[in-house]
């Protein structure tokens, strides 16, 4: 009963306003037109279904409930998180609250790496169709066509790193200096609160289950 | 002769976003054509019409005689070839020779014809000199001509080109032109060259290469002449948000015979006027 409650309200907590799918700072995608709260929805229930599909082949119903409420309230905090969490607002939140500018960055970026590397994906396969790759045929094709997919998706991403880290530097995130944020979002009271009650509530749980 | 392209009719949604409407068009083998707007006019998305990556919500899009619904990308690039925005990030290959020989064996051409079509790729856009490199070892503007080789090397009856020219300097540029012009107007799959449609915000660039003007606004053809009458209505370019090229500024302010928009042209023109033998 309450791996359903918990499942319940990590799933209501991704129809709520925050968490809308931006452009650049989510895992979720979206067509214009579509409801923003819906897609959250979505992306939550479709990342979490193949989970139950898998625990219902190695188990019996019981457990795969069990299992399956536990894994559908992670992945839909995390997609909720996700949604709701524009990186570099949450990198600025993070030095505003005496946190390390690089640990801030290597957060949010994170956070910000799938959507990139999914739209990155998304081009590198259209231009490799474009230039007559295709993915039928038998295995040993398949597996070349796998190659020319992936390997340019690595390689892009591995040569991006030195101007990522010439960017970070030239923006003073190095080991050792300090910065001061420009506009810290704001950190109301109530939401002060309901952190550290969340925390708490982590820390309940947790001993709860291990003693 | 049969179109190199033909849109009739055609309509694009996202959602309920609608992208381009209504629009048809004709290419002919050969013809060098520009398309400009806005960002977010429906270029791209117009790109990816043609290329087979998206489907015409209603009205037809032609390559020759292939209805782009019956065809997927892969068999789509023995008739185009293209070039998209960070072509640069599609490269894999361990040498430049290897990666622009991708398309053509992906099409299954023949080993010796494959050897031909790099060659001449890698010679139209001079990077002979860099074929053994390692594509990644390669300066960020040669890696956007590497990608470029191989839509060339696919020999196509049509190129589709988005910001070919995006973070290349004069001499890339002016590269990349003689490339084309020089594929455009070799002999080629359908008895002409091969036919240009070229998305670009660099009217320079347009203005040395392409002849023709298609311009989308809010997804719709707004205007479909020479490029050469575009660029002589300045009032016009402006409420398409584009910018003039200094030929075209220096034609009109000059009142130069022709208005000739292309840097040859003009000096032509020039040493004739200042040679007191300017047509009438």
């Amino acid at each position: 009963m309450g791996g359903l409650a918990t499942a319940v309200v990590a799933l209501a907590l991704t129809l709520t306003p925050g968490a809308s799918p931006g452009s650049t700072n989510t895992v979720t995608a979206v067509s214009p037109g579509s409801r923003p709260g819906l897609v959250v929805f979505r992306t939550a229930l479709l990342t979490a279904a193949p989970f139950w599909l898998f625990l219902l082949l190695l188990h019996d119903l019981p457990t795969t409930i069990a299992i399956g409420l536990r894994v559908t309230t992670m992945v839909a905090s995390f997609v909720w998180v996700v949604g709701a969490l524009p990186p570099p607002r949450l990198v600025e939140a993070m030095v505003a609250a005496g946190w390390s500018a690089s640990v801030a960055y290597v957060f949010a970026a994170t956070l910000a790496a799938a959507p990139v590397l999914r739209a990155r994906a998304r081009r590198i396969a259209d231009a490799q169709r474009c230039r007559g790759l295709s993915a039928r045929g038998g295995l040993a094709h398949r597996l070349r066509a796998l190659w020319a997919l992936a390997l340019p998706l690595i390689l892009s991403s591995l040569h991006e790193v030195d101007e990522r880290a010439l960017a970070l530097e030239t923006r003073r995130l190095v080991p050792g200096a300090r910065r001061t944020s420009l506009s810290p979002p704001p950190d109301r009271g109530a939401e002060r609160l309901a952190r550290w009650g969340l925390v708490a509530a982590c820390a309940a749980a947790l001993g709860w289950r291990l003693r | 002769m049969t179109a190199a392209l033909r849109l009739d009719g055609v309509s694009f949604s996202y959602g309920v976003v609608q992208v381009l409407a209504d629009v048809s068009l004709v290419l002919a083998p050969g013809e060098r054509v520009a398309l400009l707007g806005r960002n977010g006019a429906g270029k791209s998305t117009l790109v990816r019409l043609v290329t087979g990556l998206a489907r015409p919500a209603a009205g037809t899009v032609w390559v020759g005689d292939w209805d782009t619904r019956d065809h997927s990308p892969d068999v789509l690039a023995r008739r185009v070839g293209s070039v998209f925005q960070h072509a640069d990030q599609q490269l894999f290959a361990r040498t430049l020779e290897d990666d622009v020989a991708f398309g053509p064996r992906a099409l299954g051409f023949e080993r010796s014809d494959v050897a031909g079509r790099v060659a001449r790729a890698l010679d139209a856009l001079e990077l002979g000199a860099q074929a053994r490199e390692h594509p990644y070892d390669l300066p960020p503007a040669l890696r956007k001509l590497a990608a470029l080789a191989g839509a060339l090397a696919l020999e196509p009856a049509l190129l589709v080109l988005d910001e070919p020219t995006a973070g290349l300097d004069r001499a890339l540029r002016a590269r990349v032109t003689r490339a084309l012009l020089e594929r455009a107007g070799r002999a080629g799959a359908g008895g002409g060259g091969a036919a240009l449609l070229v998305i670009t915000h660099d009217l320079t660039f347009a203005a040395e290469l392409l002849d023709r003007a298609l311009v989308l606004d809010r997804g719709r053809l707004a205007c479909d002449e020479s490029l050469a009458g575009l660029l002589g209505a300045a009032a016009r370019l402006e409420t398409l948000g584009l910018l003039r090229p200094p030929v075209a500024e220096l034609s009109t302010a000059l009142d130069l015979p022709g208005r000739p928009i292309r840097a040859a042209d003009a000096a032509r023109v020039l040493a004739r006027v200042a040679g007191g033998r300017a047509d009438p």
